[in-house]
């Protein structure tokens, strides 16, 4: 905890209260009726209709704004003591995410408890996630470990909430831009009922402060003072627990303020829980209205969700947290793993083949509303027009790049040395999403052909950033997973605030964003298919030199590799594979992921085999995720990236569990 | 060498495919016996000429579903039934046999090819995208109900694409029967309103839903058709936006209404988001709103299209008169 500012709390106190109180005039005169600072004073006592406005949105809005800010920036503060882990949050533990998914299901299944009870259920949903992120992420509490591990069960619960926003558009109407949360208020009732609960909260911290001092000490030192570390931690935990939840019932899922703000505190020299926890809640009321009010400057009389503002400024913030946790890394090598009984190689390819030529036998003969019969094929209704136009490029479209993202995939896993490495994982897909839709709004007027190029450069920056960032730590694969989903964050708040601020413009583009495989036809096909012709012979002469790799720099400079340019050719390879292929189907995750680490299981270390049958795993993935979009709404369609996030997330969750 | 032996059987097998292809999309259609001139009409995107008249018709926006209602014809398949039903009442039925041929934003392809049609009416906004795909299963006529051409307004645009999905149809006369009937419409409802003698013919127009659990207004501009037909009978809309809004409404939060709280408050909401019952009903702007306090607010419901054709503009009418008649 080094100090930068030698200077007293009290000085500091009354500092951030200034900044506190200039912040809340600006945002008090922001608002689609126009009033200037000026007449909001002079005018306040005699304009009744003024005195609405102020008393009846404004002013509700900014005591939300406050109590939520420091509501979280608490519970960060907390968590961070309690996992003694400073990339600690109510939004990276995934606690944020799980009491919304929850608050969303109750929504939709018990629409009449929900008026009641909605804290109860967030704090459901927050209790549970943070005993799964415990219980995955191991008993060491590796910092960076823990943090991926919420965040990726943050994604886990967003993807599930995306699903049933989707199946229940009506139901879940209010809730679906809420989902990255906002300060709205229309009358005093949500700062009422959250008040109570939230000063509770804070009242508690406070009393704490001096017991969490000694936890600070080690658990033994606590101990041998006299200390029931089992009870306070537990109470610590509630209290943490109790204000994430509170806050999401009320404004929704906010992310990064609880991460940023004890940091804050800490680089402004506070010591001691006491003075951290009041310092905390107000940097968190500083920050979240900051955001706030920056996000209406950026877009005024339209509501930006203030979630993905905090998400621009807390991505970058998380990133350099990483970093520095980064440098106590201990260079170890990272290993990939793989089994070391594999399945004979013949056998599998047959059973694969067998497999693959059954899923997509089975998604062509699946038609807008029902199935080809025996009979259709033999009549030859496979080569009715229709079947020709839409069905079977669509079918192979999903294929090819069902294979072009896994065997990108194989390359960033293999290069980085790194299980967890993929496209979503590693931010490339938000990014190239992010550069797509800045092109979509930058220049309205020019054809979407170039859109792939943009999506590409989108790409190329964010994993330029991220490879730069996580260099010091020779490509950790947890640290740069971590990295990669911090820089996702940032990629998916662009994304959305470019979405409000250019209105119904870029509807063609959001359906772009789900991921789909809908409409593929012959022109879209015929890109992939020569992708695929010309990227997949020099990926399998690549994936030779990956083997001599995976015996360590050194050996592998040895033996005569070029290591950095067998290295950086591909990387480049990967991402121009991966880049294509989002700009045809959109921001389709997870493929390069999951396909990669199966092969591994079934066939052990050696990569020219691992890439073919990824080849196959890809293929079989996509066309089946396509299938399944197609098939359980009928003749409605769920986008195909949606279906592979909700298998994809928990098996990377399964993944991490298991990454050494 | 297997792997190899492998690729090249997939890659065979699609080239294959890509050669098949090219031989299979021509099959001749069955052509009736038709003894009526082809005619030629201009659509969104240049000129289609119809050699016979089109019989099985797939409309993938509601306007177009209301259009070919009023004209006399039941579509084949039609996007997203059930959200048709519950937001667009007009006095046309539309038959239980027609196909739902899934979302308005991304419609089943292969649904719609499985109904074989002969004409798909697509709102060009929408799917300029797979124009393609839409012309290989039949002609397609592409309207563009938001005009960006700011001397357009929508109501005209809706006025020529009615004319014209009846020109491709050959139903001329009856267009002309509906229209004229829609403006003796207009004539007597302007009677009607001004024997009933509002303290004001000014109006605010809004479409209003919750999001993220706040209410929005989509309040209607003057370029909008909703607003042109209620000024066609003698209403007049008090909202002039800072900036053109293609789409015909500006988006407000209840902050924006004091500015025009002088007049009437004409509006649409649905019984199960009804955010002025819900969300707004404790809230001190709103009560004291004047069109609130004066009960100067006159509901639409639900299902009274303001996107819609001229069928939807003889219910908007209606109801409009209703509403401001009770009071």
């Amino acid at each position: 905890m080094k100090s930068v500012f030698k200077r007293k709390p009290s000085f500091l106190l009354v500092g951030g209260f200034l900044l506190l109180i200039i912040l809340s005039m600006v945002h008090l005169t922001q608002g689609q009726a126009n009033y200037s600072f000026i007449s909001l004073i002079t005018d306040i006592s005699i304009d009744e209709r003024l005195q609405d406005i102020v008393l009846g949105l404004r002013l509700p809005r900014l005591v939300m704004g406050f109590l939520a800010g420091g509501a979280l920036a608490v519970a960060g503060l907390f968590l961070q003591t309690l996992t003694k882990n400073p990339l600690a949050s109510a939004s990276t533990l995934g606690i944020n995410a799980g009491a919304y998914f929850f608050v969303v299901v109750s929504v939709i299944y018990f629409p009449t408890y929900i008026g009641k009870y909605p804290f109860l259920v967030s704090f459901i949903g927050a209790s549970l996630s943070a005993l799964l992120v415990m219980g995955l992420s191991g008993k060491t509490m590796e910092p960076v470990r823990v943090a991926l591990t919420g965040m990726i069960i943050s994604l886990m619960f967003s993807s599930f909430t995306g699903a049933l926003q989707l199946l229940f558009e009506n139901e879940t109407n209010g809730l679906f831009l809420w989902g990255s949360g906002t300060l709205i208020q229309l009358d005093w009732s949500g700062v009422k009922f959250s008040l109570l609960f939230i000063l509770t909260g804070i009242t508690i911290s406070f009393l704490l402060g001096p017991q969490l001092d000694l936890l600070r000490l080690g658990d033994e030192t606590a101990v041998s003072l006299g200390q029931s570390i089992f009870k306070v931690k537990a109470l610590a935990w509630f209290t943490a627990l109790l204000l994430a939840a509170i806050t999401v019932s009320v404004v929704g899922p906010i992310g990064f303020v609880g991460l940023m703000a004890p940091h804050i505190v800490r680089l402004l020299g506070i010591n001691g829980h006491r003075s951290m926890v009041v310092h905390s809640f107000l940097w968190g009321a500083i920050l979240l209205i900051g955001a706030d009010v920056l996000a209406r400057i950026i877009a005024p009389s339209q509501e930006i969700p203030v979630g993905a503002m905090t998400a621009l400024i807390g991505g970058p913030w998380l990133l350099y947290l990483a970093y520095k946790s980064g440098k106590k890394f201990h260079k170890g090598e990272n290993r990939l793993g793989g089994s070391e009984t594999p399945i004979s190689y013949g056998w599998l390819l047959v059973c694969l083949s067998g497999l693959l030529i059954g899923v997509m036998l089975l998604a062509i003969s699946f038609g807008g509303t029902s199935f080809l019969t025996f009979d259709d094929w033999f009549q030859g209704a496979i080569t009715s027009p229709f079947v020709w136009q839409f069905r079977i490029p669509r079918v192979l479209t999903a294929l090819f790049v069902g294979m072009l993202f896994a065997v990108s995939g194989v390359l960033l896993q293999g290069v980085l040395r790194n299980p967890l490495a993929d496209h979503s994982v590693l931010g490339i897909t938000s990014g190239g999403g992010a550069g797509a839709m800045i092109f979509l709004v930058l220049f309205p007027g020019v054809s979407v052909i170039f859109l792939p190029f943009a999506a590409i450069i989108g790409a190329i920056v964010s994993i330029t950033i991220i490879l730069l960032f996580s260099w010091k730590s020779r490509w950790n694969s947890i640290l740069l997973a971590l990295m990669g989903v911090a820089v996702s964050a940032v990629g998916s708040a662009i994304i959305q605030i470019l979405v409000v601020k250019a209105k119904l413009g870029v509807a063609p583009a959001l359906t772009w964003l789900a991921g789909s495989t809908y409409a593929k036809g012959w022109d879209e096909l015929r890109i992939v298919f020569i992708t695929t012709l010309v990227t997949i012979p020099i990926s399998l002469l690549l994936v030779k030199k990956l083997d001599v790799l995976s015996f360590g720099d050194e050996i592998a400079s040895g033996l005569g590799l070029k290591v950095s340019a067998t290295k950086i050719s591909a990387i480049l390879l990967s991402v121009f594979m991966g880049s294509v292929s989002i700009s045809i189907v959109g921001t389709i995750g997870f493929i390069g992921l999951l396909a990669p680490h199966i092969a591994r299981r079934m066939v052990g270390v050696n990569h020219g085999r691992i890439t073919v049958i990824s080849l196959f795993l890809g293929g079989i993935l996509l066309v089946t995720a396509d299938f399944i979009g197609r098939f359980i709404l009928a003749p409605k369609e769920i986008p195909s990236g949606l279906v592979v996030a909700l298998i994809g997330t928990p098996y990377l969750l399964y993944l991490l569990r298991k990454t050494k | 060498m297997k792997r190899l032996a492998i690729f090249s059987l997939i890659f065979a097998l699609v080239l294959s495919l890509v050669a098949c292809n090219s031989n299979n999309t021509q099959e001749s259609s069955t052509n009736k016996e038709s003894n009526v001139e082809p005619v030629t009409v201009k659509d969104a995107f240049g000129e289609v000429t119809f050699e016979k008249v089109p019989e099985k018709i797939v409309a993938l926006e509601w306007v177009y579903v209301e259009n070919l209602l009023a004209l006399g014809i039941q579509p084949v398949g039609v996007a997203d039934i059930e959200g048709y039903k519950a937001w667009v009442k007009v006095d046309a039925e539309l038959s239980d046999d027609v196909v739902d041929v899934g979302t308005r934003q991304e419609p089943n392809l292969e649904a719609i090819a499985q109904l074989q049609p002969d004409l798909i009416i697509a709102p060009k906004f929408r799917h300029e995208a797979i124009k393609s795909d839409l012309e290989a299963i039949a002609p397609t006529l592409f309207f563009e109900p938001y005009p960006t051409d700011e001397s357009i307004s929508q109501y005209d645009e809706m006025i020529t694409t009615f004319k014209t999905m009846a020109k491709v149809l050959r139903k001329d006369s009856e267009a002309d029967t509906v229209l004229n009937k829609l403006n003796k419409k207009y004539e007597d409802a302007k009677d009607l309103i001004e024997q009933a003698e509002l303290s004001t013919n000014e109006f605010i127009l809004t479409q209003a839903f919750s999001s993220q659990q706040a209410p929005v207004l989509r309040v209607f501009t003057p370029n909008s058709m909703a607003s042109v037909i209620l000024e066609k009978i003698g209403l007049m809309n008090a909202y002039k936006p800072a900036k053109f809004e293609v789409y015909g409404f500006s988006q407000l939060n209840v902050e924006a209404l004091p500015a025009l709280e002088k007049s009437n408050f004409i509006y649409v909401v649905q019984d199960n988001d009804n955010i002025f019952e819900n969300q707004l009903k404790d809230n001190a702007v709103w009560q004291n709103l004047e069109f609130v306090k004066e009960d100067r607010m006159y509901p639409l419901g639900g299902d009274a299209w303001l996107f819609g054709g001229p069928l939807s503009a003889f219910t908007v009418v209606d109801r409009v008169v209703n509403a401001l008649e009770k009071k």
